[in-house]
């Protein structure tokens, strides 16, 4: 669905990809982790047609993102950090927009309105920022767009939103449906991704299902010293070591997407070892 | 799918930008009302019972391209600001349909309540004048000889600053007015070198595709042939607005934000 091949971009000198490529399938919720700066808002813009690669080139099915065609345009949509949505009610807000998407469907706006507990009699500038963020996404969701890109979703809700979030995000998804979810708050995205892809300094550092982190690797508390120092990550906790190391066992143990981040970041090559 | 151009989709795209905008276009117009009020009073005050039509039109032209640009250079504002930028570039249109319905606002919808307004608050205060009979009111004689060419010139300066608004991120309107100031100074004064330089000393010009040498036993005319002046003129009124209408299409589809 999603092509990215030999993209390069920079910000005047700051090169931010040299060669960038990506391959995206419909069906899944993507997870795009990095540190802030490394281009997980950029290689979205990229790929939502805002931003243009200087170098290589996207395709989103048949379409090519830069051009902006409103047959991509209606399929495609961007949950940006920075968002903006005018000043009209949510009804409103679907009454004019919602025609340009040929797959909208209002009874899922405002279920998902509904689920959010967004007071939809009130204007959207009237509402607080988590407010305005969860109506964007309710209307995002409910275009039903094939590709939907989303830059740190989870910003500005608060812990039951997060958990909304997740449980609307989680039933949406259907078979020709792919999701991008870019973040740096890893914690939020746990039980909702199917793929993480760790961008850093314009490069991949990871990219694998959940399946397959889960059966190379286990996430535990140890008291080994043994095994604490030859894990590929480990951290004190209260309850002892919290380390991800090699699943030899075939464990069946529960993702910890915080601690995999960081032994991505600070072990890459150990992490990546255990993949090959 | 059309991805050309779509009668429907432009529709659609009108009415949302009057959605998105309604309260800051009605207050635009009570903003307008409010200022020719204004004006008016101090009109009517100054000019005490002897009034020129004409004047009207004076205040009309001067207000219809003062207020005129400054809502033409935030036509395209969205994109100077990252989030309305996403958000307005992400609507599902092609960017012709987008150009000609910032067009539809800042030509059309701007000029018609511009004149609403301005018609009302004229015939109001023209009618409060009526009301004392020692007061004479000139009818509208002058001004009839330029208008024709003030429209045109507002239909170009409106297109050049729909034009800015696509080109500058801020201060759109301020940029564009020293960016016109300084291609205009420009072209003065390379015309007056290079003119200069064509037509010896003895000659000067007439016109802009005739000049004239003075000596003996008399003056001179060299001028080109009519068609190429009638021509020049054409261009001259009717082609600046379809070039900035073109540059500002072609600008909006190499936008990034």
């Amino acid at each position: 669905m999603v092509s990215v091949q030999n993209l390069h971009f920079a910000y005047g000198r700051n090169t931010l990809f040299a060669g960038l490529d990506l391959q995206l399938q419909p069906g899944f919720i993507y997870g795009l982790l990095g540190k802030n700066g490394t281009g997980k808002s950029t290689l979205l813009r990229n790929i939502a047609g805002t931003l243009f690669p200087d170098k290589g080139s996207i395709t989103v099915g048949n379409e090519i993102p830069g051009k902006r065609k409103p047959s991509f345009l209606q399929d495609v949509f961007m949950v940006a950090e920075e968002f903006f949505l005018p000043d009209i009610t949510p009804e409103r807000l679907a009454y004019s927009n919602a025609p340009f998407y040929h797959k909208f469907n209002n009874e899922q706006f405002n279920r998902y309105l509904s689920e959010f507990e967004i007071p939809v009699k009130h204007t959207i500038q009237r509402m607080s920022y988590g407010q305005k963020k969860k109506t964007l996404i309710s209307f995002a969701l409910a275009c039903n767009t094939a590709l939907l890109l989303m830059d740190e979703p989870t910003n500005g809700l608060d812990i039951i939103s997060k958990s909304q979030f997740r449980k609307v995000i989680a039933g949406a998804l259907g078979e020709n449906k792919c999701f991008i979810i870019a973040t740096h708050q890893v914690k939020d995205l746990e039980n909702l991704i199917d793929r993480i892809t760790v961008i850093d300094e314009g490069k991949i550092l990871f990219d694998q299902t959940i399946e397959q982190i889960t059966r190379k690797l286990t996430f535990k508390i140890s008291f080994d010293t043994a095994e604490i120092h030859q894990a590929l990550y480990s951290e004190p906790s209260l309850k002892g070591d919290a380390i991800v190391t090699h699943n030899t066992t075939n464990d069946d143990s529960r993702l910890d997407l915080e601690m995999l981040y960081k032994a991505i970041i600070l072990n890459q090559d150990k992490v990546q070892s255990a993949f090959n | 799918m059309n991805n050309s151009f779509s009668f429907s989709r432009l529709r659609l795209l009108i009415k949302k930008q009057w959605f998105d905008h309604a309260r800051l276009y009605s207050l635009s117009v009570l903003a307008l009302i409010g200022l020719l009020a204004v004006i008016f009073i101090f009109w009517a005050i100054a000019n005490e019972h002897h009034y020129n039509a004409d004047d009207t039109y004076v205040i009309f032209f001067i207000l219809l391209f003062g207020s005129g640009t400054i809502f033409a250079s935030h036509t395209f504002g969205e994109l100077s600001d990252k989030a309305k930028g996403t958000y307005w570039l992400s609507i599902p249109a092609t960017h012709f349909e987008k150009l000609l319905c910032g067009l539809f606002y800042s030509l059309i919808v701007f000029l018609a309540a511009y004149m609403a307004s301005f018609f009302l608050v004229r015939q109001i205060t023209l009618a409060i004048i009526r009301l004392n009979p020692v007061n004479i009111i000139e009818p509208v004689n002058e001004i009839n000889r330029v208008a024709t060419i003030l429209c045109y010139a507002f239909v170009a300066a409106q297109s050049l600053f729909i034009l800015g608004s696509v080109y500058f991120e801020k201060y759109a309107f301020v940029k564009t007015t020293l960016s016109a100031l300084f291609i205009l100074l420009f072209f003065m004064l390379t015309t007056t070198i290079v003119v200069k330089n064509i037509i010896p000393d003895n000659g000067e010009m007439e016109s802009i595709t005739s000049f004239s040498i003075y000596g003996e036993p008399g003056m001179k005319i060299y001028r080109l042939a009519p068609w190429i002046e009638d021509g020049i003129i054409v261009l001259a009124k009717y082609i600046w607005a379809p070039v900035f209408w073109v540059a500002a299409y072609f600008r909006l589809k190499e936008k990034e934000i």
